[in-house]
C-alpha cells in the first residue's frame, strides 16, 4: 500500500476566509493522502479545520492555496463540468442525517439523485439499483417510497449512506457519521460501513473527535490541530505511543469506560481561534514540554526517524508518556 | 418498598434526594397519557454522584426536569414524590420552587448558552443569584461571587465579573454556570449533559471539576455517555424506556452488567484495546413512549428474550446495592478479574 | 431573516400575528380560504355584474340606511347602491392587489433566486438595484409613476408591484441562501446534480411556503395600499368605485351617512383578515412540519 500512488493527496493544502474580525487560516499547509481500500481517521477539536478540510477535499470549498490530486489528476481548481466525473468516484456521508435528507423528498428519489445526475440508465435501471442499494443497507424494500422523517436517526444514516455508495465510489468522506446516533445505534452504522469497504473496497476519509471509534475503523490516524497536521501514522502506533504532546493529551482527555480514573495528562486552556493563531509551534501555549525553541520556530511534519511510518509536527517527538501504557 | 439502590456503608443516613414511584405523563387528545418516566426511585445520598445513563427518549433528561420543577407543559407528574432533605417538592408552587432552584438545588445544563442570561454580566448573574437568596450586600455578593469564580477554576475571577457570556469561550461559560449552580452551596446539584458540546480536552476539565465539586453535596449527573459515567459517578442508573433497568456501583455495573440492555450499550460502545475486532451493536431501535406497557421493554431487542418477557420485570435487589429488572439477567463478573 | 413573513411599508395595518391567538394552522387557512371564496365568488357575480343601482343615482333615494328595502347597506349622496358599489369595487381594488402582488412576486422570486445562486456581478447588480428601490420613499415612486402613466387600473396595479419587488427579492435571497446552505443541498451538489436541478427540485418546494405566505400578505398589503393611494386621491380615476375612492368620498358624509364609511372599511379589514389567515396559516403548517423534521 505504501508504495503505490495514493487516491487522494492534499499538498500544502490552505483555505482562508475574510471575516470582518481578520483573516482566518481555516487550513495551513495540509499535508495527507488517502490510499485505495484504506479507511483514514481525522482527528481534532472544534476549531481544528476538520469539517472544512472535509468540505475542500470534496471541492465544496474553494483552495487558496496548495493541490488536491484525485488518482493523479490535480482537482483543486478545476470547474464543476470538470469535477463531475471526479463527483462521481469521491462521495460525502454527512453528520446529521436529520438535515443531509431534503424532507419533501421520498427516499426512493435521494438515493437516485447521484444516480440521475450520472445518467445510471433508464428508469426501470435506477429503480432496481436503488431497490438494491437499499436493501445493501439493510433498509426495507417499501422504504423508497416513503419520506425521511418517517425514519429514525440510524436509518436516516443508512438513507445517505445508500446515497453515497449509488455509484459505487473510489472513495467517501464521512464528517461525523454516527455522533448525531445514540451510542446502541451507532455500532450498527459501523458495521455497515466496514462491511461496505469490505465488499466494494472503497477508502474512508473518516472525521471524528471520538478517539476510540476512530481507533476502531481507521488504518491511520491523522491528528489536526489549529488547520495543521500535527501527527499522523498507524492507527494502533499512534493510540499505543502518541509522538505528539497534543495526541497525548487528547488520548489522554477522552473518558472511556476502562480507563476511568487514571492519572490525566490534563491540557490547560481552550484550544485558540484560528483568528489569532501563535508563533512557533501553534500548540506551544498548551504545551506541558514548550521551550524556547517551541516559541519561535514552527516544527515541520516530519518522519521521527529514517523510514518510520508515521510523521510528527513537534520539536521534542515522543516525550510525554504514553498515557494508556499502564492500563492496557 | 424495598430500599435496593443503597450502598451498604450509607444506609444509615438519610438521602439527600429521594425519588420514589415517580410516573410522568403527557396528555394526548385521543387516548391515556403518554408515560415516559414510568415509576422510578432513585436516592442520592451526601457527598455521592449518581449517574443517570441512558440514550435519547429515554426520560432521563424529563426525570432531571422534574426534580427541578421545570416539566415542560402539557407534560406533568402523574404519581410519585420528589423529597429533597425529606420536603416534597412535587406539591410546590412556581413561586416556592424558585427559591429551591439556585438555592437548595443547583442546575447545571447542557449549553451554556442558553443557560446564562446573555445581557447579564458573570457579576451580576452571580451577585443577583446570591443576593436573592442569601441575606448580604452588594459587597458581600461580589466577594461571594468572586470566590465562586474561583472555586471553578477560572483565573483572573475578579476582571472576569464583568465579562459578558458571550465573551467567554465554552469551556469558561460551562464553568461560570458550574460557579453559578454552586454559588450559594447548594445541597444537591443537577447537571443535565454537562459536558456534551465540549470539546475532548475541556470536556476532560469540566469532569476534573465536576467531580471535585459535586461530591461536595450530592450530584445528579444526566449523561448518554458511559464513559463520563465511569469518570466522575459513585453509583449508576441505566434508564430505558422511562424505567431504571440496573442500578449498582459505577464500578460493578461497568466491570459486570447484568441487564442485557447495560451488557448491549457496553458491548456496541468502541474500546482501546478493541481494535480489529467487531462491535457488537443491538439490533433494532429504542422504542417509542407508550401509555400502558405490557412486556419488557427491551423484550423486542433482546438477544436473551423469552416467554417470561411478555410481563415487564419489577428493579429487584440480587446484591447488596446492585438491582436488575431482567427476568433472565447476564450471568454475574466472570472468573478472570480484568488487571488493574 | 428566514422568517415566512415580509412587509410593505405602504402597508398601514400592522402584521395582524393571528397564529399568536392559538388557533391551529390548519384551522386559520380554512376559516381565510372560505373567506377568501366567499370575496371570490362574489367578485366574478356581483363584481363583473354589478347591478343598475350600483352605478346609476336615484336622487330621490339618496342618503337611505342600511336595511332599507333593496339596499342592503343603504345608498349614498347619488342615491347608488353602497352594497352594489362595494361589489362592483372588487374588481378594482382586489384586481389591482391581485395584479400587484403578483408583479411584485414574480420580479422578486426571479431576481432574488438569481442573486442568490450567481455569485458574482449579478449579485452584485441586484442587491444594489434593490438596496436603491428600498431605500426610496415607496409613495414617491408611486406619486411620479401615477403622474407619468396617468390614473387607472394598469397603471396603479404596475406601480404597486414595481415599488413592491424589492421587498419580496430581498425575502426570496435570504431565504434561497440560508436553503442553499443545508446539508442536503450540499450533498446533492457533491452528488454531481447540476444547479438547475438543484434550484428546481430541493429550492423551490423548500421555497414553496415562504413564497405563499408572502403572497397572501403582500396581496393583503397591496389591497391596503391601493385604498390608501386611492383615498389620497392617487389612485384608480373618481368615478371608479374602488373601495379606496368610496372611503374617500364618505368623508364628506361622515356624520349623517356613517355606512358610506364602514361598508367599504368592512370589505378591506375582511379581504386582509381572509388574506392574513391564509398567510398565518401556511406559515404556521410550515413550522409544526419543520418541528416535525426535528
Amino acid at each position: 500500500m505504501t508504495g503505490a500512488a495514493p487516491l487522494l493527496e492534499a499538498r500544502d493544502l490552505s483555505v482562508t476566509f475574510a471575516t470582518p474580525r481578520g483573516q482566518v487560516h481555516a487550513l495551513d499547509g495540509v499535508e495527507l493522502s488517502v490510499h485505495r481500500g484504506e479507511t483514514v481517521g481525522l482527528v481534532g477539536e472544534s476549531g481544528s479545520g476538520k469539517s472544512t478540510l472535509a468540505l475542500t477535499l470534496l471541492r465544496a470549498i474553494e483552495p487558496t492555496g496548495g493541490e488536491i490530486l484525485f488518482d493523479g489528476q490535480a482537482i483543486g481548481h478545476l470547474g464543476s463540468r470538470a469535477l463531475k466525473p471526479v463527483r462521481r468516484r469521491l462521495q460525502m456521508v454527512f453528520q446529521d442525517p436529520y438535515a443531509s435528507l431534503d424532507p419533501r423528498m421520498k427516499v426512493g428519489r435521494i438515493v437516485a439523485e447521484p444516480l440521475r445526475a450520472h445518467a445510471y440508465g433508464d428508469r426501470a435501471r435506477i429503480a432496481a439499483r436503488v431497490a438494491e442499494l437499499l436493501e445493501q443497507v439493510g433498509l426495507p424494500a417499501d422504504a423508497a417510497g416513503r419520506y425521511p422523517a418517517q425514519f429514525s436517526g440510524g436509518q436516516r444514516q443508512r438513507i445517505a449512506i445508500a446515497r453515497a455508495i449509488a455509484l459505487e465510489p473510489d472513495m467517501v468522506v464521512a464528517d461525523e457519521p454516527v455522533s448525531a446516533l445514540d451510542v446502541s445505534i451507532q455500532a450498527q452504522i459501523v458495521n455497515l460501513l466496514q462491511d461496505i469497504q469490505d465488499r466494494l473496497g472503497i477508502a474512508y476519509l473518516v472525521i471524528a473527535h471520538d478517539l476510540p471509534l476512530v481507533h476502531q475503523i481507521a488504518d491511520r490516524i491523522v491528528v489536526l490541530y489549529l488547520g495543521r497536521v500535527v501527527e499522523e501514522g498507524p492507527a494502533e502506533q499512534v493510540v499505543a505511543r502518541p509522538l505528539h504532546p497534543y495526541t497525548a493529551g487528547l488520548l489522554a482527555a477522552t473518558p472511556t469506560v476502562d480507563t476511568a480514573g487514571r492519572p490525566r495528562l490534563m491540557l490547560k486552556g481552550d484550544p485558540p481561534s484560528p483568528i489569532n493563531r501563535p508563533d512557533g509551534c501553534p500548540f506551544h501555549p498548551r504545551c506541558p514540554i514548550a521551550r524556547d525553541r517551541c516559541r519561535s520556530e514552527r516544527p515541520a511534519l516530519v518522519a521521527p526517524d529514517a523510514g518510520a511510518a508515521r510523521r510528527v509536527a513537534c520539536h521534542f517527538p515522543g516525550e510525554v508518556p504514553p498515557p494508556l501504557a499502564a492500563g492496557a | 418498598m424495598a430500599d435496593t439502590n443503597t450502598p451498604p456503608d450509607a444506609r444509615t443516613e438519610a438521602p439527600l434526594l429521594e425519588i420514589r414511584g415517580l410516573r410522568i405523563g403527557f396528555p394526548r387528545p385521543d387516548g391515556p397519557p403518554l408515560v415516559v418516566v414510568d415509576g422510578v426511585d432513585l436516592s442520592i445520598r451526601q457527598g455521592e454522584i449518581l449517574g443517570l445513563v441512558g440514550e435519547s427518549g429515554s426520560g432521563k433528561s424529563m426525570l432531571a426536569l422534574a426534580a427541578m420543577g421545570l416539566v415542560p407543559a402539557p407534560g406533568y407528574v402523574m404519581a410519585g414524590d420528589i423529597r429533597l432533605d425529606g420536603r416534597d417538592l412535587v406539591t410546590l408552587s412556581e413561586r416556592e420552587w424558585q427559591k429551591v432552584r439556585g438555592r437548595t438545588l443547583g442546575m447545571v445544563f447542557q449549553d451554556p448558552m442558553t443557560g446564562l442570561n446573555p445581557v447579564r454580566s458573570v457579576g451580576a448573574l452571580l451577585g443577583e443569584s446570591v443576593r436573592r437568596h442569601q441575606k448580604v450586600g452588594p459587597e458581600e455578593a461580589a466577594a461571594i461571587s468572586e470566590a465562586a469564580l474561583k472555586a471553578v477554576g477560572i483565573p483572573a475571577a475578579r476582571e472576569r465579573l464583568a465579562a459578558f457570556p458571550h465573551q467567554l469561550s465554552g469551556g469558561l461559560r460551562q464553568r461560570v454556570m458550574i460557579a453559578l449552580a454552586l454559588v450559594n452551596r447548594p445541597r444537591v446539584i443537577i447537571a443535565d449533559e454537562p459536558t456534551t458540546a465540549l470539546d475532548a480536552t475541556i470536556q476532560a476539565q469540566i469532569l476534573d471539576l465536576l467531580r471535585d465539586r459535586l461530591h461536595e453535596a450530592g450530584g445528579l449527573m444526566i449523561t448518554h455517555d458511559l464513559g463520563v459515567a465511569a469518570e466522575i459517578c459513585d453509583r449508576i442508573a441505566v434508564i430505558y424506556h422511562g424505567r431504571i433497568v440496573e442500578t449498582g456501583r459505577t464500578r460493578d455495573v461497568l466491570a459486570a452488567p447484568r441487564h442485557p440492555y447495560t451488557a448491549g450499550l457496553l458491548a456496541a460502545v468502541p474500546r482501546f484495546h478493541g481494535r480489529g475486532t467487531r462491535l457488537i451493536p443491538i439490533r433494532g431501535a429504542p422504542p417509542g413512549p407508550v401509555s400502558e406497557r405490557v412486556e419488557c421493554s427491551f423484550r423486542p431487542r433482546c438477544a436473551k428474550a423469552a416467554p417470561e418477557c411478555a410481563a415487564a420485570p419489577a428493579l429487584e435487589a440480587i446484591a447488596p446495592g446492585r438491582s436488575v429488572a431482567c427476568h433472565h439477567p447476564v450471568a454475574a463478573a466472570p472468573a478472570r478479574e480484568d488487571a488493574q | 431573516m428566514s422568517d415566512t413573513t415580509t412587509s410593505s411599508r405602504l402597508s398601514l395595518l400592522p402584521r395582524l400575528r393571528l397564529w399568536r391567538s392559538g388557533l391551529r394552522g390548519d384551522a386559520m387557512l380554512f376559516a381565510g380560504l372560505a373567506m377568501v371564496g366567499v370575496l371570490a365568488v362574489l367578485a366574478l357575480t356581483v363584481g363583473l355584474n354589478p347591478p343598475r343601482e350600483a352605478t346609476t343615482g336615484n336622487l330621490r333615494m339618496r342618503f337611505r340606511p342600511p336595511g332599507t328595502e333593496g339596499y342592503l347597506f343603504g345608498t349614498d349622496q347619488l342615491g347608488r347602491s353602497v352594497a352594489g358599489r362595494v361589489g362592483a369595487g372588487m374588481i378594482w381594488s382586489l384586481g389591482i392587489a391581485l395584479v400587484a402582488a403578483t408583479i411584485a412576486l414574480s420580479i422578486g422570486t426571479v431576481l432574488g433566486l438569481v442573486a442568490a445562486w450567481t455569485p458574482g456581478w449579478p449579485r452584485r447588480v441586484i442587491r444594489t438595484v434593490v438596496d436603491t428601490v428600498i431605500a426610496f420613499p415607496s409613495l414617491v415612486i408611486a406619486v411620479t409613476v401615477i403622474a407619468l402613466l396617468g390614473r387607472g387600473f394598469w397603471p396603479l396595479a404596475i406601480t404597486l408591484g414595481l415599488a413592491t419587488w424589492p421587498i419580496a427579492a430581498r425575502v426570496v435571497y435570504a431565504e434561497a441562501m440560508s436553503i442553499a446552505r443545508r446539508d442536503y443541498v450540499v450533498a446533492a451538489q457533491l452528488a454531481g446534480v447540476g444547479p438547475v436541478t438543484i434550484l428546481a427540485t430541493h429550492v423551490l418546494p423548500a421555497l414553496r411556503p415562504t413564497l405563499m405566505t408572502m403572497f397572501a400578505f403582500t396581496f393583503a398589503d397591496m389591497l391596503v395600499a391601493e385604498s390608501a393611494l386611492s383615498f389620497l386621491g392617487l389612485g384608480v380615476p373618481i368615478t371608479a368605485p374602488s373601495w379606496g375612492n368610496m372611503l374617500s368620498e364618505s368623508r364628506e358624509y361622515l356624520v349623517e351617512a356613517p355606512w358610506l364609511m364602514l361598508a367599504p372599511a368592512g370589505a378591506i379589514v375582511f379581504a386582509v383578515v381572509a388574506l392574513n389567515l391564509i398567510g398565518d396559516g401556511i406559515a404556521a403548517n410550515a413550522r409544526k412540519r419543520g418541528r416535525a423534521a426535528m
